[in-house]
């Protein structure tokens, strides 16, 4: 083997590319000739160092973020699916899932369905983790335009007044989960050091445990619970608001109010509705 | 509790994040980007989790989900579909006042190499961060990138032919700044 043959193969020598005849004949000649060795120890040094130039471990916050959309998935999962995982036919698959659906669906026809405890499971994991499924934080406007939509508007970041010189009320998190089974966009933000989460339901379809309706500028709110936060639940274009905070149910329910500063249906100005307190309560 | 499936999950895929980092990084404008990357690989590849055939290379089909993931944005982003906001405030720079001289020229070093390498057409770049960086063989390269293990041949041939040029104009770029002081 010449020198020339020799050095044309040394880069895919050290990717171990070459078959094994060749290599024994390249390392004869690499031990024959002092100039194709130094080459392959550059070759070697520059493939060090590129490796080492991009050497970067993942954060921790996205291996976080990763199990945290994992666990997600798992739990919006059906519990059938263990069932259909590479046993029955997708066919047989389907059927009886769409059996199952038509079942949930007469079942909430009979009774108005209710939240799902561990769905406020979310708000602690968002709040707590950082938690993002689908389109994450970064994406907001990935995540606006998904729900404008699918909702038929964008996800309102708020503009809500700062109760005292914290941090600005910027978005913490922000995304896509499965919610009461269905899809909701949500967005996680701070206020005055508090945390706040908004999700915004496709279909308007349910009700709080134990709520008060109270109405405020002649539109409907339902302050609840929500598991172990409080909660304001309202109707918007046809559409379900739920707002979750460890907040003072009077604070959240006047957040609510502020959050939608322009009512579609109403003629009142950002102004008077971003001073508005709660007209009466039933 | 873990499902069966998430633990499998974790074993195979999950081992590999630094790796799928690394390359995203590289592949992307900014570390926040870099994430976003990898954590849409994961959500899709948990997804289609059962459609991965056990014994194949893992590394690969997750590289392969992270190509065709950058291509899908790219695409995206030329018809006007998503914006992309830079977001330089996120990127986690941090100076240790406290290095010694020596530690700043190797990093200088490494900054070079990573400007040099980034500098390189991205079919390239993409083929030595899978074959060098990440020592995937050519032909699961060729599978991940989508084409004949020859044209990755070629392409890591003249990927590290342009890197040493441009290493060596930066070299010599530097020693030419040096004299001028």
């Amino acid at each position: 083997m010449t020198c020339q043959e020799t050095q044309a193969r040394l880069a895919d020598h050290l990717s171990g590319e070459l078959p094994r005849r060749t290599v024994r004949r390249l390392e004869r000649h690499l031990g024959a000739c002092p100039a194709c060795s130094e080459r392959l120890e550059a070759e070697r040094a520059l493939r060090a160092r590129l490796r080492q130039a991009v050497n970067e471990t993942a954060p921790t916050a996205l291996r976080i973020r990763i199990r945290g959309a994992i666990e997600q998935l798992e739990a919006g999962r059906s519990p059938f699916s263990g069932l259909f995982h590479g046993c029955w036919p997708r066919l047989t698959a389907a059927a009886v899932t769409a059996a199952v659906l038509a079942f949930l669906a007469l079942s909430w026809l009979a009774a108005p369905p209710r939240i799902m405890a561990d769905s406020v499971n979310m708000h602690r994991r968002f709040v707590s983790t950082g938690f993002m499924a689908g389109p994450t934080l970064r994406q907001v406007p990935a995540i606006l335009a998904w729900s404008e939509q699918k909702l038929g508007y964008a996800v309102p970041r708020p503009m809500l007044p700062q109760p005292s010189p914290e941090p600005s009320n910027d978005v913490l998190a922000g995304g896509i989960c499965p919610l009461v089974k269905q899809q909701a966009a949500y967005l996680t933000y701070s206020y005055g050091g508090r945390v706040v989460s908004l999700f915004m339901l496709r279909h308007p379809t349910h009700t709080l445990r134990g709520t008060r309706r109270v109405v405020v500028q002649g539109r409907e709110y339902f302050v609840g619970r929500f598991k172990k936060y409080n909660a304001v639940l309202w109707e918007y274009r046809g559409t379900t608001c739920i707002l979750v905070s460890d907040l003072q149910p009077e604070t959240l329910l006047d957040l609510s109010v502020k959050v939608f500063p322009q009512q579609p249906d109403r003629s009142t100005t950002s102004t008077s509705l971003m001073g508005a307190r709660v007209a009466s309560r039933a | 509790m873990a499902s069966c499936k998430q633990r499998e999950f974790e074993a195979h895929a999950l081992a590999h994040v630094d790796a799928l980092y690394r390359v995203a990084r590289r592949m992307s404008q900014s570390a926040a980007e870099a994430e976003d990357l990898v954590q849409e690989v994961f959500y899709r590849a948990y997804r289609s989790f059962s459609r991965f055939r056990k014994g194949s290379n893992c590394k690969a089909w997750l590289f392969k989900i992270l190509l065709n993931v950058r291509l899908s944005r790219a695409a995206a982003v030329r018809q006007g579909r998503t914006k992309v906001i830079p977001l330089a405030a996120f990127s986690q720079r941090r100076d240790d006042a406290a290095d010694p001289e020596r530690l700043v020229s190797a990093r200088i070093e490494l900054e070079r190499v990573r400007k040099a390498l980034d500098s390189l057409p991205e079919e390239y770049r993409a083929a030595l961060l899978l074959c060098d960086v990440e020592g995937l063989s050519y032909k699961h390269a060729a599978r991940v990138m989508g084409c004949p293990v020859g044209t990755v041949r070629s392409r890591l041939a003249r990927g590290r032919a342009l890197l040493r040029q441009r290493l060596e104009a930066s070299a010599s770029q530097n020693v030419g700044e040096v004299d001028a002081r």
